[in-house]
């Protein structure tokens, strides 16, 4: 759990004590809304998560170094861009992955477009964006966040 | 019959589960390291779901809607736009987490700008991530990434912002909500082409 979750905790923590403190009803109100937000939101991060198990095990990383290895440059951004928009792969794991890619001789470009697409956008998570902010939002977000990692991906290339 | 409404809201997670079966039969060796591919993401959520609900149902009992409208509403120009940014800077968690923050923020009057904002920088800009980053792929790579992903999600916002306004997103959100429920009672099939879209 890193230290911004931790002080999540903490503070939510005391929030709640103070405010039952203050005001027992209107803390159980919360805990009502708090309630039917979960119900919305459970099923379908659950099934999220359990397909990102899906695609890390047959998309593993090793296959995904193999392809980009033996590609050129663009095709291997291409495709680094597509399975960086799939995937939801933690910070601390994609970071030496892409660090492993740099080492392999993947170029930065391809590298680049992975984290940037990895980050900004989520073919997964676009299920639950769509129920929470409606299609428009969440496709046109997604679809933005893409064109501008790729448009970034290939400013590092120049830049670097 | 409640059973069969549960399976129809969470077409998604049934889908999965059912893929998870055949695997576990027929190639269980995958279903197997599929389970445990997933054990990080479930453990992570449960870490910071939990937290997040409470703190959002707090803050949209407690915080009148005024208060939001002024630090993060339609006119708040930087101010908004900086603030925004660095809420999600500061952030825990993966993306998701954010969502429902972000939902009671717009229905509080939050502006779709500034929610686009602390999405993006949500995803991207941890101060902790931004180390580990810089450890693996050099302090070069981490600070133009860095400056560029930054610059660009202002752009992204307005742009975005542009394109959807305000009360198209309720709309949208209500439409949706019927159109599923109408679809629910009235069709028998599954709508895999709705979701599909």
């Amino acid at each position: 759990m890193d230290i911004f979750t931790l002080i999540l905790w903490i503070v939510t923590g005391a929030a709640f004590i103070i405010s039952l403190i203050k005001d027992k009803k209107k803390t159980l109100k919360s805990f009502i809304i708090a309630k039917n937000m979960m119900k919305s939101f459970i099923g379908q991060i659950i099934g999220v998560l359990f397909l990102i198990g899906l695609i890390m095990t047959f998309i593993p990383p090793r296959l995904i170094k193999a392809v980009l290895v033996q590609t050129n440059i663009y095709l291997s951004a291409v495709i680094s861009s597509v399975i960086g928009s799939i995937t939801l792969i933690p910070a601390f794991v994609a970071f030496p992955l892409a660090g492993s890619f740099v080492d392999m001789g993947i170029g930065v470009i391809t590298t680049a477009a992975f984290i940037t697409t990895l980050t900004m956008v989520g073919v997964v998570t676009f299920t639950i964006e769509k129920q929470q902010f409606g299609l428009k939002f969440a496709a046109t977000r997604n679809f933005v966040s893409f064109i501008f990692s790729i448009i970034i991906a290939l400013l590092i290339g120049v830049i670097l | 019959m409640r059973f069969l409404r549960i399976i129809k809201k969470n077409k998604l997670l049934t889908v999965v589960i059912g893929v998870y079966f055949y695997l576990l039969i027929f190639n269980t060796s995958k279903g197997i390291e599929a389970f445990q591919q997933s054990r990080y993401y479930i453990i992570e959520m449960l870490e910071i779901i939990p937290v997040i609900l409470i703190f959002t149902s707090l803050i949209e009992i407690w915080i009148p809607k005024e208060t939001i409208m002024k630090n993060f509403g339609n006119n708040t120009g930087v101010k908004g736009a900086v603030f925004s940014f660095l809420i999600g800077s500061f952030s825990a968690g993966p993306i998701y987490a954010a969502f429902p923050v972000c939902r009671m923020l717009i229905k509080k009057g939050a502006s779709i700008e500034n929610i686009i904002i602390i999405l993006s920088t949500w995803a991207v800009v941890k101060v902790p991530m931004l180390i580990n980053e810089a450890k693996f792929l050099g302090f070069d790579f981490m600070f133009v990434r860095w400056i560029l992903t930054s610059i660009s999600i202002f752009i992204m916002a307005y742009i975005i912002g542009k394109i959807i306004n305000r009360e198209r997103v309720f709309q949208l959100i209500i439409v949706q909500l019927f159109v599923t429920v109408y679809i629910l009672i009235v069709k028998d099939v599954k709508d895999v082409g709705y979701v599909l879209i």
